[in-house]
């Protein structure tokens, strides 16, 4: 049986084609401003890739903060039922999935039989999510995605103390006119990401094993922060971007089986 | 039915006018309460119209010359409705103490008010001891002369008693069509109950509580089949303004059977006992009353209360819908999640900004809660 | 001018020996001590513990020492993971965490046999300590201390006497034995005695220059909330008070020169007292009093000493913080007055709501009366994630060069 499942983050535009549980084929794109037709080229792309026509597909899924915007779904499941799924095939032993994307930050907490067993969000401030990054970036003037590299040659970790993230953006332009190393300040972001996630996992009793998901998941300083406050591996799957896609096709295909 | 219906909507949405109107009419005074422990029976007793401010208005911007950021928005919004002129029908006001939020908003509004007087009815936050109880009745006894004295007129037993017995019938009369509405007896749904209890705090009681009775008569013996398979839900919190918290929870596919809010169930619990001397009763009913997390009854009592609820309804999953700022509610919280999940009752907590608004997040979570149940 | 050590507070080091001492009793083993244990809100009657030889502990001192430590961020953050909202109290999310994993600069507080909770502070200490009963599972008795609005009510004084007694008789349950009444005669005598010294200590500030700033009377302030009713507390503020007195004739201030006298008004920031000291001193101005500190023998004229016990309802009814916010716009008035203070800087405190709301209208109410300067200053007592230290900073050179 074959399936998919379109994810429309606030960011990134996900899918992923399944068939008989196994992946054939995901995309990553941008979002922008249309979540609808990001949804129909992730859509086009995915059957290009699989080599597969529309009616070749029995079902679709679809899932992420734009999943109401994806007409050529059957219906549509929350991204964090979808991540629990996802993680079912890609890391089968995960109790914890930590998922920080664009707009929100999730921490999901499945049962043994892998299903979500309580979750939490984070709530309207943006500290602890992508943006969060995006706006620290764009503080120091540097690349979201060169982050991790920087922080990687810190020497210490500036403690950034405030937790609103318009504070901390003046908190971060001070430091920087006091002298302090980017490196370092970079670090001392991380450290205030990882502080909110550690937050939220405790209200869930999160427990290892660790995956992380999401668009920050690619950058290494935060996962290394994590992994020394939960004091244990955080695995980001290799498939890390589209597991909410994959769980989405995955759902397609249970409700059909 | 839809006439009912449609009456307590009309004043739902525009509560400041109708009770204008009815000052109108009338010719009565229009007195504003905060909080479900404001002996309206008393001042319905003293010829007035207990008119309970909710902040209705929404964010108007004035009271951030008043009230800090970290204010939450029920006594922020009340406040903007009174600095805005929206509140100026009213002949007077009356606060009962609630949260250290409230007991702010209260001098606030005496050194704010124009042409109108403020009264202070500091009832004990105890609720468990005699001298508590003793307390109580002094200070509503210092309430009713206080009112005679400032509406120049009489409060006598018999005005007293009449009021009783109009509050008894608003209460049970709620009571009654959230039970009936939650068995499938009635064909209304919590949202339109939401709606009738906030109609009931800017109406004449005489008239709501007639109206109740007619929607009473509607109820049916036995249950309609045929619920669907939503999945049962009880809501908790303050107060909630957001008639789409329902709508949403509903196309998410939950069912609220449980509605424990300040204008809810909180309201309509307990009567007052009519056989007996009214003050006294009215007394006993809000040491009695489903508590609010401000009072000190015993250390479990609403976890208990919330729980047995939950149970008796198969209630599958509690939402906690908590008012952000409103700290008695936050403390209690925690433990009351945790006798929930000693129970296999899930729970969520969302926070809500403005209690006249939701946040987009809500719908996410509302699907993810009932996918996970 | 006078030199640093000249300007350092000699008796600082006797207040650090007795807390020091004091914590040393109450974390030892209550098999040695045969002690018993209560924790107590701030605004707590006390007197009557000392009177049963019980040590009182004011998880409320403790998160103070926790702030100055830099401790209760973390703390917090701990108590947000067992489910507390952010947006409530730091004393009390950093006593609850600080209960379930010991932490802080002592290692957590010795557990309580017992809990009193006042809510003549805020309501929160209610919501607080019913967290702690069913966690500690140990009796709480609750004294209930009506708002007084516009004025104490007869049924007020009826409802807080008849709770006194109560108190009474509960600590005769939890203790095992009958309560002291000759003991509680002289612990409220050297309760007032320590009140009345307190008063004397702040009153020495309205000498120009100042002999000290109210960011020293917060620490001193240390003894008058956790001893008062015992010897201790009132050697103490003798030796303090001499110190003071020495230090006008001397003409020795923290500030010089003393070129604006500012009144400051709620909590400290716990965490950046060295820095706002500093801040401020840097431009010649000095704080000479504050409404904090003295809420300890505000109630001064309410007090029998020749019937403590039966003059308690009253005087522990009417602290400022219960009163209305004219009533307490009133008391800052009276203050600048006093105290011929150029500016009042109040500190909207995010952990402590019945003290910020209302600061709006004080500062009106101040500013028509007096015609001082105002400036508001954002905060948090304790928790150091709720302050931008760039904003205040601006806000307080702007506020200096009004003056």
């Amino acid at each position: 049986m074959i399936t998919a499942g379109i994810d429309i983050g606030s960011t990134t535009a996900k899918g992923a084609i399944l068939k008989d549980g196994h992946i054939e084929a995901v995309t990553v794109m941008s979002t922008g401003y249309d979540p609808k037709g990001a949804a129909e080229t992730v859509f086009q792309t995915l059957l290009e890739k699989a080599g597969l026509d529309r009616k070749d597909l029995e079902a679709v899924v679809s899932t992420g903060y734009g999943r109401k915007n994806v007409g050529f779904a059957g219906r549509s499941v929350t991204e964090i039922t979808c991540h629990a799924a996802g993680a079912r095939l890609l890391s089968p032993t995960a109790a914890t999935i930590v998922d920080i994307g664009g707009q929100d930050s999730k921490v999901i907490v499945l049962d043994s039989t892998g299903k979500v067993a309580d979750f939490t969000m984070n709530d309207k401030c943006a500290a602890g999510t992508g943006r969060f990054l995006e706006v620290m970036a764009s503080a120091l003037q540097i690349d979201l995605a060169s982050l991790a590299e920087f922080s990687a040659r810190a020497d210490a970790t500036v403690a950034i103390s405030s937790v609103c993230t318009v504070f901390a953006e003046s908190e971060v332009i001070s430091l920087i006119s006091k002298g302090e190393k980017r490196e370092n300040i970079i670090a001392g972001i991380h450290a205030a990401i990882g502080s909110r996630i550690v937050s939220m996992a405790g209200r869930v009793k999160a427990r290892p094993p660790y995956i992380m998901t999401g668009g920050v998941a690619l950058n290494r300083g935060v996962v290394r922060v994590l992994e020394e406050r939960f004091q244990s591996d955080v695995t980001v799957p290799e498939l890390a971007q589209v597991n909410g896609a994959v769980g989405a096709a995955l759902i397609a295909a249970d409700r059909n089986g | 039915m839809k006439d009912v219906l449609d009456r307590f909507e009309e004043v739902a949405e525009n509560p400041q006018t109708c009770a204008f109107e009815w000052k109108k009419e009338t010719g009565r005074p229009v007195v504003g309460t905060f909080c479900s422990y404001a002996p309206e029976e008393i001042i319905y007793a003293a010829g007035a119209l207990p008119y309970r401010m909710l902040g209705t208005g929404g964010a108007k911007g004035y009271s951030d010359a008043y009230l800090q950021s970290y204010c939450c928005s029920v006594v922020k919004n009340t406040l903007d409705d009174l600095l805005s002129g929206e509140l100026d029908f009213l002949d007077g006001a009356v606060f009962p103490h609630t949260c250290d939020s409230v007991q702010r908003l209260s001098d606030i509004f005496r050194l704010n008010m124009k042409n109108s007087f403020h009264l202070d009815a500091v009832l004990p936050a105890k609720l468990d001891t005699p001298s508590a109880a003793h307390y109580m009745k002094s200070v509503l006894e210092r309430l009713a002369g206080d009112l005679e004295e400032r509406l120049d007129t009489r409060v006598t037993k018999q005005d007293l008693t009449d009021a009783v017995l109009v509050f008894n019938r608003i209460r049970n009369g709620l009571r009654t069509l959230a039970d009936a509405g939650m068995d499938n007896r009635i064909n209304i749904t919590a949202g339109e109950l939401h709606t009738i209890s906030r109609g009931v705090t800017a109406m004449d009681p005489a008239e709501a509580a007639d109206l109740l009775d007619r929607l009473c008569t509607f109820i049916q013996p036995k249950a309609e089949p045929g619920s669907g398979p939503s999945k049962r839900i009880g809501l908790t919190g303050s107060v909630c303004g957001v008639p789409s918290v329902y709508e949403t929870i509903e196309q998410a596919g939950g069912r609220v059977v449980l509605d424990d809010f300040c204008t809810t169930e909180r309201y309509t619990d307990f009567a007052v006992d009519e056989s007996a001397d009214p003050l006294p009763a009215i007394a006993a009913r809000y040491l009695k009353k489903a508590d609010c997390p401000c009072k000190h009854s015993s250390l479990y009592s609403r976890g208990e209360r919330i729980v047995e609820k939950a149970e008796k309804r198969g209630v599958k999953g509690v939402i906690f819908l908590l008012l952000k700022f409103c700290d008695p509610h936050a403390f209690d919280y925690p433990y009351i999640r945790d006798m929930l999940e000693l129970k296999g009752i899930k729970s969520m907590v969302f926070e809500l900004d403005d209690e006249q608004s939701v946040h987009a997040q809500f719908r996410t979570r509302c699907e993810a809660f009932m996918e996970m149940l | 001018m006078a030199t640093p050590d000249e300007k350092k507070i000699k008796a600082d080091k006797r207040l650090r020996e007795i807390m020091t001492e004091y914590y040393i009793e109450a974390k030892t083993p209550k098999e040695q001590t045969g002690k018993k244990i209560a924790w107590i809100t701030s605004g707590g009657p006390v007197e009557p513990l000392h009177a049963m030889d019980v040590i009182p502990i004011y998880p409320e001192n403790y998160g103070a020492m926790c702030g100055a430590a830099k401790m209760s961020t973390e703390l917090c953050e701990k108590a947000e993971e067992m489910g507390y909202s952010s947006d409530l109290c730091s004393y009390a999310r950093g006593d609850i965490a600080s209960a379930a994993v010991n932490g802080g600069p002592i290692g957590g507080l010795p557990e309580p046999d017992m809990l009193i909770c006042c809510n003549n502070i805020c309501g929160t200490v209610l919501k607080w300590y019913q967290v702690l009963a069913r966690y500690f599972d140990v009796p709480l008795f609750v004294l209930d201390t009506p708002v007084c609005h516009t004025g104490y009510e007869k049924e007020t004084d009826i409802y807080v006497r008849h709770q006194i007694g109560e108190y009474v008789a509960f600590l005769e349950a939890v203790c095992g034995r009958s309560f002291d009444y000759d003991r509680m005669d002289e612990v409220g005598t050297l309760s007032v005695k320590a009140q009345k010294l307190w008063q004397k200590v702040l009153d020495t500030t309205v000498n120009k220059p100042a002999p000290m700033t109210c960011f020293d009377a917060f620490f001193h302030l240390a003894m008058i909330v956790t001893l008062r009713g015992t010897q201790t507390a009132v050697d103490y503020y003798e030796l303090l008070l001499e110190e003071m007195n020495d230090r006008i004739c001397k003409g020795i201030s923290k500030v010089e020169p003393e070129r604006y006298r500012l009144i400051w008004d709620n909590l400290p920031v716990w965490y950046k007292m060295r820095w706002f000291s500093d801040k401020f001193g840097a431009h010649n101005a000095g704080f000479v009093a504050d409404t904090y500190t003295s809420g300890w023998c505000g109630t001064l004229p309410y007090l029998d000493e020749n019937d403590f016990l039966g003059s308690m309802a009253e005087s522990y009814t009417r602290i400022f913080l219960n009163t209305g916010i004219d009533h307490m716009a009133d008391n800052i008035v009276k203050m600048v007055e006093k105290y011929d203070a150029d500016g009042v800087v109040f500190h909207s405190n995010r952990s402590c709501k019945p003290y910020s709301f209302g600061q709006y209208d004080i500062q009106r109410i101040v500013g028509e009366k007096t015609g001082t300067p105002c400036l508001m200053i954002e905060a948090d007592m304790c928790d150091e994630r709720k302050f931008s230290e760039t904003q205040v900073e601006t806000r307080i050179d702007a506020f200096i060069e009004m003056l």
